[in-house]
């Protein structure tokens, strides 16, 4: 039986819908992420799960409890759900010192003072934060405010942790640190969480499934190795990688196994894509390769494409390379080792190849076939 | 879905989330004493009043007619009910305004960005002729200018120099002009004041980096972006310029120079409502289209915000051989307009006769006295008076439970605003609280008079009841509170208030808990701006006040009627003072002056 069950809910606000008919399963102890661009509905999905804000229709389950069903005019309060939130802006209470904001949950629970003290003095030395209960929350830094909010969430010991874009107010390698600790704090605790974001290496690398939307609507659900390397659709496709993808217009000329095809763009040179499936012949189809499953030559060579460098972006351990494909000028991004990179000179001349990526239907948007990936890969 | 759920549903949230319930509410309360009260008028300005059968033969009271509208503007008498006392308003507007904005702005711009000594003590001092009533200046001018012709005793000129100073000196349009347009100084001050202080200086110093003078980065950058709080301050002086009552009344009514509020005053007072309705309403009309000409004027898109938060640091403008002079002008304002009018109206409180400046006169009969015959008809000193005393009762009970109520409702309000935002509810709440503050005072009191003093629906008569008082300076001070909630809940992220929420906190605990604490101190500097406003007002309470109810200011206007000087000037001190008073405590709170 799944812990989190949202069924058939829907959200507007006003004239717009935020969350459209969305059915949504979550198991006991997953941590999954709702990933997707700004006004996608993923805040608001969560919120609906908190009880803050109260869809329109639908029915909300966690475990064999309802805790909201339009039909039947059940709507239990977010303090009775037995779930936290961290909020964006972490909402600590600005008038009350960090034992304070963290007890403020336990007062209710009919537990004396002395348990109460114990038990916040305990979650604090969890989180690192022993020697700062007596500070008021402008005293702290962001990282320290981030974890005072994390305590007062789990103190209560919630089965359910909400967490509503809680890194993003911080700064790149503090976010590194906190992911690493949130993500050993699920591990502890083990409690079923609900992850917004939209960080899409926030999500590949926390969670346990990820949950892509966009107007309202989950596009997939899968884990992050699936949602990465097979996205189910060109949104998908696109919003995954940084940076963004490859799309190559294309046109069947041979269903195969295994197919051929014409790039829209240069459709002399005729590309076989090693893939076990036929494609339907004279389809017109994008082609979708990730940035690292590009290959290249600095001499011809058969099946690779020609192209001259545009600009080169050097990172450190690895390097960005922006090519212009020739005939046709349209711009292909590919990511390799630095070293490697190292020789490309601006405007000269070089081969890519199409290592592996996916086939998509280009009137749909749906993908039909995938290329070049290991058997196994390609079953899962 | 069935009804039934969808009810439940409804109740559950009526229940965890209050704000919608109190925005109906609060519509109704607004309903109740805005709208109506202001259709109440323009309807009742086209229908013959009780007194209607004294002017037109065979009127009915109640009988719609347009009699009143082409008395005021088209008739025999439109010229000395309403053209000339219109004509003087707009004269004295424009002249106030034409002293109290290029006098501030130059303070603001001595104060914030020259190198001119003593800042901290003229910035205090320049913001006391706004606290103070606005016709401190006017009763103090009095002292100096008035003249035995026009009834009562001596000013000074007259009695030291022995010059009779002329009737145009004494009142009228020059010292009306003059006393409010020092009164509104303080506006443009601490409006330019804290505009010129959060432009980024970048703005100005990218200018000077390009090249440009002193004097062209001042009228090129900024003067353009202090435009808008220059617009500002202009509406603000100009309409409330044009609503004034008490100047003048103490500067125009002993020499039947009217203007459109003591025509309002007289209309009212002499129970001819269809008249007074037809003025106020033209004066309500001539306020609003002064914010809207400004708006007009100013324009959205330049409505540009200038506080940037950093680089806020400007360099200080070095006056040279110009600082002893700009020290002097400075120094010299401060005097002769703020310790100067304190000093004589205190010095006129401990004077035997008026208008005899030796010290054999010198008495402190007037505020610890016994009744003396032959004093101020027997009217005992203030602090042995019971009648005054009444009055300062009255006056501390009014203040301190309209402050009170307007401080409730003004949080409650802010809720409903700041939490509902972008709602019909919201924005209408908004705007019609914001409402009453476009009426002026002697028009407000003048409406409520006429509505509130019989019994109507559901409501008492409220005639002669301190409840009347507070009604009406609840609901006419109503702006300054709402704002104060408004940007009290502001700063209150509502992720405070869910977050308690998702703790099991109801909303009775979340208020305690969380909102209460951080809204504090807007609450608290709320209830004191309203407390020490209610305390200083005159023309919103003048029509309303009995016997029974009256204030200090009600008892200081009769006083002054009456030539009882010593004492209208002892009640005049004790509001200074309690004003003072609560203007430090707003300060020491960190609260902001309201206009």
């Amino acid at each position: 039986m799944p812990i989190i069950a949202i069924r058939n809910m829907t959200k507007r606000f006003g004239q717009t819908v935020a969350v459209r008919e969305l059915d949504l399963e979550i198991a006991d102890g997953e941590f999954v992420t709702l990933l997707g661009p700004s006004g996608c509905g993923k805040t608001t999905t969560l919120r609906c799960l908190s009880g803050l804000e109260e869809p329109d229709t639908g029915e909300i389950h966690f475990g064999d409890r309802c805790v909201f069903s339009s039909a039947r005019g059940v709507v239990v309060p977010p303090g009775g759900r037995g779930i936290g939130l961290v909020f964006q802006h972490y909402a600590l209470w600005p008038h009350m010192t960090v034992f304070q904001n963290v007890a403020f949950g336990l007062r209710k629970k009919g537990l004396t003072r002395s348990e109460i003290r114990t038990r916040v003095r305990s979650t604090l030395g969890v989180l690192g934060l022993d020697e700062h209960e007596g500070r008021y929350p402008s005293e702290l830094s962001g990282g320290q405010q981030q974890r005072v909010a994390l305590a007062r969430m789990i103190v209560t010991q919630p089965e359910i942790l909400l967490f509503d874009e809680p890194l993003s107010n911080l700064d790149a390698k503090l976010r590194m640190t906190l992911r690493a600790e949130l993500k050993r704090l699920h591990g502890e605790i083990g409690a079923t969480t609900v992850y917004v974001t939209h960080d899409q290496l926030e999500a590949l690398t926390l969670s346990t499934r990820i949950a892509v939307m966009k107007d309202g609507v989950v596009q997939q659900m899968d884990t992050p190795q699936e949602v990465y390397h097979f996205p189910r659709n060109l949104f998908v496709a696109e919003f995954m990688g940084n940076p963004t993808a490859n799309f190559l217009p294309a046109t069947v000329t041979s269903a195969g196994p295994p197919p051929t095809v014409a790039l829209q763009w240069n459709p002399d040179v005729p590309l076989v894509l090693p893939s076990p499936t036929p494609l339907p012949e004279s389809a017109e189809v994008v082609i979708n390769v990730r940035p690292e499953d590009i290959g290249f030559s600095v001499t011809p060579q058969s099946g690779y494409l020609p192209a001259t460098v545009y600009a080169t972006l050097p990172t450190g351990a690895e390097c960005i390379t922006y090519g212009r494909l020739t005939p046709g000028g349209q711009e292909v991004v590919l990511k390799g080792p630095e070293e490697e990179h190292a020789c490309l000179g601006l405007n000269q001349p070089f081969w890519l190849g199409l290592k592996r990526g996916n086939v998509f239907d280009a009137r749909e948007g749906t993908l039909i076939s995938s290329f070049g990936f290991s058997s196994r890969e390609e079953d899962s | 879905m069935n009804t039934r759920a969808w009810l439940r549903r409804r109740l559950l949230r009526l229940v965890r989330r209050p704000e919608r319930a109190w925005g109906l509410g609060l519509i109704l309360v607004l309903l109740v004493f805005v709208v109506i009260p202001l259709g109440y008028m323009a309807v009742h300005s086209f229908m013959f009043d009780s007194l209607g059968p004294r002017y037109v033969r065979g009127a009915v009271p109640g009988e719609l007619t347009t009699f009143y509208w082409q008395r005021v503007l088209t008739g025999g008498l439109a010229r000395s009910i309403f053209w000339q006392p219109f004509l003087n308003s707009l004269l004295i507007a424009i002249l106030m305004t034409a002293i109290a904005l290029p006098t501030g702005a130059l303070f603001a711009w001595l104060v914030a960005r020259t190198d001119v000594p003593f800042k901290g003590f003229f910035s205090a001092a320049l913001i006391v002729p706004y606290i103070v009533p606005s016709w401190t200046v006017g009763l103090a001018w009095l002292t100096v200018f008035k003249s035995p012709r026009f009834g009562g005793q001596p000013g000074l000129l007259y009695a030291v120099l022995g010059i009779d100073p002329p009737a145009w000196l004494g009142y009228g349009l020059l010292p009306i002009v003059i006393s409010l347009g020092i009164h509104y100084v303080p506006y443009t001050f601490i409006l330019l004041r804290g505009a010129l202080t959060t432009i980024d200086a970048q703005l100005e110093e990218s200018a000077e980096i390009l090249g440009s003078k002193r004097w062209e980065i001042l009228r090129k950058i900024t003067f353009p972006l202090v435009l808008p709080a220059l617009g500002s301050a202009f509406v603000l002086t100009f309409g409330k310029g044009l609503g004034e009552f008490g100047t003048q009344a103490f500067l125009g009514l002993p020499i039947r120079y009217y203007t459109l509020s003591t025509r309002v005053y007289a209309a009212f007072q002499n129970r001819q409502q269809a008249e007074g309705y037809v003025l106020t309403l033209i004066l309500i009309l001539v306020t609003t289209l002064t914010v809207f000409a400004n708006q007009k004027l100013i324009g959205a898109r330049k409505r540009y915000t200038t506080i940037s938060g950093k680089g806020a640091y400007h360099r200080v403008t070095k006056l040279g051989r110009w600082r002893r002079p700009a020290t002097a002008l400075l120094g010299a304002f401060i005097l002769l307009f703020v310790a100067g009018p304190l000093g004589l109206i205190t010095l006129e409180t401990v004077m035997r006769y008026e208008g005899q400046y030796a010290l054999s006169n010198l008495t402190l009969h007037y505020w610890i006295g016994a009744g003396d015959p032959m004093l101020a008809e027997g009217q005992p000193g203030i602090f042995r008076s019971s009648f005054i005393l009444g009055a300062i009762g009255n006056s501390l009970q009014l203040a301190v439970i309209t402050a009170l109520v307007c401080g409730v409702l003004g949080i409650m309000l802010g809720y409903v605003v700041v939490r509902m935002r972008g709602t019909v509810l919201s924005r209408s709440i908004e705007f019609l609280s914001f409402t009453p503050y476009m009426i002026p005072g002697i028009a407000f009191g003048g409406i409520y008079l006429s509505l509130f003093a019989r019994s109507w629906g559901p409501l008492p008569a409220l005639y002669g009841t301190l409840t009347l008082l507070v009604l009406t300076c609840t609901m006419k001070y109503l702006p300054f509170a709402s704002s104060s909630g408004v940007a009290a809940m502001h700063q209150i992220d509502p992720s405070l208030e869910e977050a308690a929420e998702l703790h099991g906190a109801r909303w009775g605990r979340r208020f305690v808990r969380i909102l209460a604490p951080l809204a504090k101190s807007g609450f608290l500097s709320a209830v004191l701006l309203t407390l020490i406003t209610t305390m200083r007002t005159l023309d919103l309470i003048v029509l309303l006040v009995t016997p029974q109810t009256r204030t200090m200011t009600s008892i200081l206007f009769r006083f002054q009627q009456q030539s009882f000087t010593q004492h209208a000037y002892g009640i005049m001190l004790l509001i200074v003072i309690i004003t003072l008073i609560g203007h430090f405590a707003v300060r020491r709170l960190g609260g902001k002056i309201e206009f």
